[in-house]
């Protein structure tokens, strides 16, 4: 018994000298949460009373994986000859909808069963014959060895097929990954005008290359880690080396190692587990499905976290001011970009305030409203029998209530929501006496605002904090309102993102980085990266002196 | 212990922050009547000789607040006793402002509602920000400030645009002599904003520069400028409300703010006013209560300062109600007994009085103070 424990130990510590040896697997670090996962299936394995070790014997090892499955209707066994000093029998194992049948077809049963023994010019003995095939006959480019019954599974499980032949205590694993999955298409929650046009799929491999493709420095660094103790979900981090700061990427690395779970299918649960603040409404991490944006706040020294299943990419350390943010605004010219920013700040603000500021109007600051529009208001609410307060909340939720609908409803059911909204809830609910007009274009500005918010998390804490500023308001008018709005401040200046202030570059003020912040300077001006993120590589952009130049030759 | 660290331009920003806070409210000086502005000038050079003198006080600690260097000047019992007489009087000045704060609430806005839960509300905010820390208070100051000054600019178009101020109600300057405007400088004048200052003693060790000289040059130019938007405010409020007026107003920035009129449309304005109010007595009053926590934690030895600040702020609340009877009341106190009695004493004699011991033991302090001042340098 104690031998039996010992072994799958000392194997773990094999298979990681090969592992580090084999260099297709970048760091260490991502090999620690290997190991943790490998300990546990190896001592699932223990349990079962199962040798790890590879049989030479095919169909015991093909039994062996077929029991460890279960008997999965989409494991393919094929069992096939070919020749080399005599014949062979081998099989090819692969779970079905997870492999290219062409590359399986075309570059390992096609080679492997024209092999024949008068090609040889020396006799190749049997126990040799996996090393021969992998470097003679299998036009791949990732073969790996496999030593061990876990890792023969886990190969299958992740797309791989095996190769095993009869009378070899090794196999092979064959990259032969394929399968359905969505294409590259248009992203949809970041619509721009101007931009690029493709976007993150749910394959991580797609999603590094799309990355890759932009960015063809050599610093550029992307490092995987397994997460999910079910799932084992790829997670990658892509940072630049020479401009992202070293501690930054410690610390991420560090979080993501420590999360420990069955499963992770979307960026979001890994968003919630690694933030610095639970108790917030405010988004700690910008989240994209663009690329170009991902590349553009690799430039500033930030880190993109990808996961497999999700086009949702992660980048932390994220500022509140980047949610107002679009990647259109470096395309288009610096003075609409800097005008579409003050707009989009606006909206937020309104989206958040509108409401409150009309209930405090409405109920203790009468005399602020002008005197004709207050005969107008005060007309309105005559035969209002509630009190300003009770119709916000009530065309509020409504107006909840019908977004959350328009969401999940069948696409041909939404004219409906919307009739519905548009006629009943405004139109009727005024008539009947319900709400006043005011208040339904207050709720409407509201609404209309909080879509203009780019960034749909930011949005979302507008949508909350709605509420608990409408009841206090309500309460204490615009004192309740601004000390609200004071505590509101207070609470993001104490938020931090991976240790960086939230509300930088205003508080704490960063002269240099507040020209690309609810303004963008002209990109000619913008010369150096975010002051606290890349404290090693500071310079962006050189003075461009071109015209310069030529005045000087007009004058000469 | 010194966890937290101001850095030049969040001392700067504090300073003109807090001296601003109640004091572009009430008219300052008014007893002078038109020469109201010069009296604050008056009152603003005044403030910063007192200023000087603080600053020569953290010349000589420049590790330790007002309330641990006393202790090494008269000794462990004398000097507790003199850091519990500033605690309290720390205390004091926030209980008065919050009092100002709320009845001016009160007499506004909310006719009907007790002043406690209006007070209530302010040091419920009060308290979560300092819980977050004293840093977070100064960030959102950062942001607060730069609202304050968008505001400030705007209504100094506007009342330019509105064409309401008439110049020759500031006219003749100094007409009935010297004499009343120096009897309004003095000596009410430089003690309400300027020589509140003297808060500062107890933040001045968490100033994080390399130069001490630079908290004297931006102390300085802070409270020149402070003095100087005052000046001008006041001026501006008898430009438009003329100097009778002005004088017998409580609000005269409010009165004043409230005539501009441009086209039928931007009118009643108060409101930004109010809104400036509310931050600058949110700021005011945070900066006396992290004070006064601060003096609390030397003298009773308190570990954790956050331990201290939800016990204090409701000290705060109901003191604040329980200083004055009435609002008459607590007006004439503040005019009459307050700057005599209080202000001058914690302001000016007290810290003289530590500037000449000071000076007095200066050996045999030595061993005391050379080494932290040696390593600063």
């Amino acid at each position: 018994m104690r031998n039996r424990r010992k072994r799958p130990i000392i194997k773990t510590h094999k298979k990681l000298t090969d592992m580090l040896a084999d260099k297709k697997l970048d760091d260490p670090s991502s090999l620690r949460s290997k190991i943790i996962s490998m300990e546990t299936s190896s001592k699932q394995v223990i349990t079962k009373k199962v040798a790890g070790e590879l049989s030479p014997v095919l169909h015991v090892m093909v039994d062996r994986v077929k029991n460890l499955l279960g008997e999965p209707m989409d494991l393919i066994v094929r069992e096939f000859e070919f020749e080399l000093e005599h014949k062979v029998t081998a099989t090819l194992l692969f779970l079905e909808e997870m492999n290219d049948p062409q590359i399986l077809n075309e570059f390992i049963l096609a080679p492997l069963m024209s092999l024949s023994s008068h090609k040889q010019s020396s006799p190749v003995p049997v126990d040799h014959a996996l090393h021969y095939i992998k470097q003679n006959a299998l036009a791949l480019g990732r073969v790996l060895d496999v030593e061990t019954e876990d890792e023969l599974v886990e190969g299958l499980l992740a797309g791989f097929s095996v190769l095993l032949v009869e009378g070899n205590t090794k196999g092979l694993k064959l990259g032969t990954t394929g399968g359905k999955v969505r294409g590259i298409e248009e992203p949809s929650s970041e619509v721009v005008i101007r931009g690029p046009k493709d976007s993150f799929t749910e394959s991580i491999k797609t999603n590094i290359s799309l990355i890759r493709r932009r960015v063809r420095s050599k610093d550029i660094r992307v490092e995987k880690f397994i997460i999910g103790e079910v799932t084992h979900t790829d997670v990658a981090i892509v940072y630049l080396e020479n401009i992202a700061n070293p501690l930054l990427i410690n610390e991420i690395k560090e979080r993501i190692e420590e999360v420990k779970t069955d499963g992770l299918l979307e960026s979001g649960q890994l968003e919630e587990f690694i933030q610095d603040e639970t108790v917030t409404v405010f988004p700690q991490f910008l989240n994209t499905e663009r690329p170009d944006v991902v590349i553009g706040n690799l430039l500033e020294g930030r880190v993109g976290i990808i996961i497999n299943g999700t086009p949702f990419v992660l980048i932390a350390p994220a500022q509140f001011i980047q949610f107002f943010q679009s990647s259109e605004d470096y395309y288009m010219r610096y003075d609409i970009s800097t005008f579409l920013r003050l707009l989009r700040f606006s909206v937020f603000i309104i989206s958040l305030i509108a409401p409150s500021i009309y209930i405090a109007l409405t109920t203790f600051h009468q005399a602020m409203i002008p005197t004709t529009l207050l005969f107008g208001i005060a007309a309105q609410r005559e035969g209002v029998p509630f009190p300003a307060i009770a119709e916000a909340l009530v065309m509020e939720i409504t107006f909840e209530i019908l977004r959350e609908a328009g969401i999940r409803m069948p696409r041909a059911v939404g004219v409906a929501v919307s009739i519905v909204g548009a006629l009943v809830l405004g139109q009727a609910a005024v008539q009947a006496g319900l709400v006043s007009p005011a208040m339904v274009i207050v709720v409407g500005i509201t609404a209309v605002a909080s879509f203009a918010i780019p960034s749909f998390a930011v949005a979302t804490s507008a949508r909350l904090l709605r509420f608990p500023l409408m009841l206090i308001s309500s309460i204490f008018g615009f004192y309740g309102l601004t000390l609200a709005l004071i505590v509101i401040i207070a609470h993001l200046t104490s938020l931090r993102s991976f240790g960086y202030p939230y509300l930088s570059p205003f508080a704490p003020i960063q002269t240099e980085d507040l020209k690309d912040s609810l303004f963008r300077f002209p990109i000619k001006k913008l010369f150096k990266r975010p002051e606290k993120l890349s404290k090693r590589n500071q310079t962006r952009t050189r003075p461009y002196s071109v015209k310069k130049k030529r005045e000087e030759e007009t004058t000469r | 212990m010194k966890t937290i660290k101001i850095d030049v331009q969040q001392y700067f920003i504090i300073i003109v922050l807090f001296e601003l806070g109640s004091a572009i409210l009430v008219g300052l000086g008014m007893d002078a009547g038109r020469d109201a502005w010069i009296a604050i000038l008056l009152g603003m050079i005044c403030g910063m000789f007192l200023f000087l003198g603080y600053y020569f006080l953290y010349k000589q600690f420049p590790e330790q607040s007002l309330t641990q260097y006393v202790e090494i000047l008269f000794g462990k019992y004398v000097g507790k006793l003199f850091a519990f007489l500033y605690l309290m009087y720390f205390m004091y000045l926030a209980a008065r402002v919050l009092r100002d704060f709320g009845s001016l609430l009160l007499s506004a806005v909310f006719v009907q509602t007790p002043i406690i839960v209006v007070n209530a509300l302010m040091i419920a905010t009060i308290v979560y920000v300092l819980k977050l820390g004293f840093e977070v208070l100064v960030r959102t100051g950062e942001i607060i400030f730069s609202l304050v000054v968008l505001l400030g600019v705007i209504l100094a178009v506007l009342v330019l645009s509105a064409d309401l101020m008439k110049y020759n109600y500031l006219l003749p300057v100094l007409g009935q002599g010297f004499l009343p405007v120096l009897k309004a400088a003095f000596p009410v004048t430089p003690t309400f904003p300027f020589g509140e200052m003297v808060v500062f003693t107890m933040l001045f060790p968490y100033l994080k520069t390399t130069k001490q000289t630079k908290a004297l040059t931006v102390g300085l130019i802070a409270i020149l400028l402070s003095g100087v938007i005052l000046s001008v405010t006041v001026a501006m409020d008898i430009a438009i409300l003329g100097g009778h007026v002005a004088t017998h107003v409580y609000f005269p920035l409010l009165a004043a703010v409230a005539k501009i009129n441009l086209g039928e449309f931007i009118q009643r304005l108060d409101a930004l006013v109010v809104f400036t109010l509310i931050i600058g007595g949110f700021f005011k009053i945070s900066v006396l209560f992290y004070v006064a926590v601060k003096a609390t934690q030397d003298i009773f030895g308190v570990k954790d300062e956050k331990k201290l600040i939800g016990p204090i702020g409701i000290v705060l609340i109901l003191s604040s109600i329980v200083i004055a009877a009435n609002y008459v009341e607590h007006i004439t106190e503040g005019l009459k007994i307050v700057p005599h009695f209080i202000h001058i004493p914690f302001q000016v004699v007290l810290p003289s009085l530590f500037i000449i011991v000071c000076l007095m033991r200066r050996k045999k302090l030595k061993h005391f103070v050379s080494s932290p001042s040696t390593s600063r340098e």
